[in-house]
């Protein structure tokens, strides 16, 4: 069992304010996980205060898209040496 | 739906798309191609487990992609990840109530012209800005990012717990933003 993700700053303290550095590793981990209500509580309330980390929430999923978008055109090619190579070591099983 | 294997059309159908996935994820040509050579060679002796529900490419990309994760958990036994404390220093002030520095600070003109951006100029921006990352930094959000994985998968195969993991996240993303940021605002 893997324990629930903490933030390593915040680890056995419950409070309400929360710091950039907080909310901001408290946005990426939101992105994949649901948090606790105390966790989204403040968060929400950061992000109503604080329009630096607010922008960084909104460019840090524009950076999720383009970051999946950019190696999906991705393409590279194997050496033609390397197929060869490859193709023969399969001919050769294939006997 | 009824697939079956052709190994005699892998080479041609599906090396350069693995060996793109790869090299990607391992960033090294002479290993990137090894992994595809291997994942040939064990897809083709391990034909007879070939349930035909996954497309030939997907299965032959879920061989190569445990090949990969092989490499992490080889590289994990030889070296720690560590994230120092100070690694944050750039973007927050320590110093104070860990505001962010002005540095470091996203504001609204930032990453605006983003997706107004040509699709070959946008790659090449975030690709230099990924391989920037420290190796695994890399790695381990491209599973995230990209595959999807689950966070228990990541930290296995890198040998880190979950809370490393986020900081690895919460650092690598900092950083990615910030330099898309500025090289968006001074080429």
């Amino acid at each position: 069992m893997i324990k629930k993700a903490t933030v390593n700053n915040m680890e056995g303290k419950k409070k309400f304010m929360i710091t950039c550095r907080e909310a901001t590793e408290l946005t990426v981990i939101s992105e994949f996980e649901k948090l606790s209500f105390s966790r989204r509580i403040s968060l929400w309330f950061h992000m109503l205060i604080c329009k630096v980390c607010h922008l960084f929430q909104q460019q840090s999923n524009e950076l999720n898209e383009a970051i999946k978008k950019n190696e999906e055109g991705k393409s590279l090619s194997l050496s033609l040496e390397k197929k060869e190579e490859i193709s023969l070591l399969l001919n050769e099983l294939r006997k | 739906m009824n697939n079956t294997l052709q190994p005699d059309q892998w080479v041609s159908n599906y090396a350069d798309y693995l060996y793109s996935y790869a090299h990607y994820r391992i960033n090294s040509k002479e290993q990137a191609e090894d992994l595809v050579q291997e994942t040939f060679l064990s897809g083709y002796k391990n034909m007879a487990q070939y349930k035909g529900i996954a497309n030939e490419k997907t299965w032959l990309t879920s061989i190569l992609k445990n090949k990969i994760i092989d490499v992490y958990r080889m590289n994990a036994r030889t070296s720690k990840v560590v994230i120092n404390e100070s690694d944050f220093g750039y973007f927050f002030d320590e110093e104070g109530k860990s505001h962010w520095t002005n540095i470091a600070a996203p504001n609204p003109l930032t990453l605006s012209g983003l997706d107004q951006l040509q699709q070959n100029e946008m790659r090449r921006i975030v690709d230099k800005c990924m391989d920037l990352l420290p190796a695994v930094w890399k790695q381990v959000s491209t599973m995230k990012l990209i595959d999807e994985e689950k966070t228990e998968t990541i930290c296995k195969a890198f040998d880190i717990t979950p809370s490393n993991f986020w900081v690895i996240m919460h650092r690598a993303k900092l950083q990615l933003r910030d330099c898309i940021d500025k090289t968006l605002n001074h080429d």
